[in-house]
């Protein structure tokens, strides 16, 4: 059969028309994994933070996105650690791919904020942070409403047949 | 040490905007308190934007609270022993005031079940702390930051 990882690329979540907000979390997002939703939740409401305060003069956009780029960082350390621990223990087929994924987006932050420490500009760094942030609103909302929502339909299709698993 | 209360803050200003008269002229206090204004500031503004996450916001309130608690105060307090600075108990005693109250805060804030209430309260408590920090920067910090200088000389 299969895997369902081979049908992600061809996923469009949005039409430019119904796009929303960036970072703006809403009930589809939710995987039904209370654990795996609440981390969701903090990631989004702290990147849809630093995407509104780039549009504020009085703010300081390098301590500000230094700061969620931080923030990020420590999520990278507890959620996908915490995710990856949960695909193991649970067996996932797509465990590796979806680490995979992870590893590559880890990638992507840390050469994004080598480029962005490099700039000087204030407005080099908002043109480089918005860009950054649109690429991860997109990554995102595929990762959570793709990936990890495939992986808690695994987990509630395994509790099936294992009622006493968590 | 001066006794002013500077408690209450004017709400209809954009609350812990960094200006040249907080600087006290010692620069790693300066530093210390332009970052606890520059993520106060930006957490102010995100409150007052539609569908703010006020939990999440608030959690980063205390962390930063927290942590300016444990290396501001406790560095300004050997430096306050270390030059012999006369008001250091009264300085420290504010100090303490201001953890005791920004936990009831806390506390008050944590028993609100509603997200509305959360906000209000939140609100209430950014006000506080941007009236707070400029009392203690303005008055107390500058007071010792002098004590400092007028020693030098």
């Amino acid at each position: 059969m299969q895997s369902r990882w081979h049908k992600r690329q061809e996923v469009v979540l949005y039409g430019p028309e119904t796009r929303p907000a960036p970072f703006l979390w809403s009930e589809e997002l939710r995987t039904g994994h209370d654990a795996i939703d609440r981390q969701h939740q903090d990631l989004y409401a702290s990147f849809r933070g630093v995407s509104q305060l780039l549009e504020v003069p009085e703010v300081n956009v390098k301590y500000w996105f230094g700061m969620v780029m931080r923030n990020t960082e420590e999520y990278v350390l507890t959620h996908f650690a915490d995710e990856e621990q949960l695909m193991a223990e649970r067996h996932y087929p797509d465990h590796h791919l979806h680490k995979g994924l992870h590893v590559e987006i880890v990638a992507t932050l840390h050469k994004h904020q080598a480029v962005i420490k490099q700039l000087t500009t204030a407005a080099e760094q908002i043109a480089e942070a918005r860009s950054l942030l649109d690429f991860l609103n997109d990554w995102l909302n595929t990762h959570v409403m793709v990936d990890d929502k495939n992986f808690v339909e695994f987990m509630n299709r395994e509790s099936v047949h294992r009622p006493s698993a968590v | 040490m001066p006794e002013i209360n500077l408690y209450r803050s004017n709400t209809r200003q954009t609350l812990f905007v960094w200006r040249e008269g907080l600087h006290i002229g010692h620069e790693p206090i300066d530093r210390q308190h332009q970052d606890i204004y520059e993520a106060l500031l930006g957490v102010s503004l995100l409150l007052k934007m539609p569908d703010v996450n006020v939990g999440y916001w608030l959690g980063m309130v205390s962390r930063k609270v927290e942590e300016y608690v444990q290396t501001h105060f406790q560095e300004e307090e050997r430096l306050m022993a270390v030059v012999g600075y006369p008001d250091l108990l009264a300085h420290r005693r504010t100090h303490q005031h201001f953890v005791e109250t920004f936990q009831q805060h806390k506390d008050r804030i944590a028993r609100l079940t509603t997200a509305e209430e959360k906000l209000a309260e939140a609100h209430g408590l950014m006000d506080l702390l941007n009236g707070w920090f400029d009392t203690e920067v303005l008055l107390h910090d500058r007071d010792l930051v002098d004590f400092i200088n007028n020693r030098k000389t």
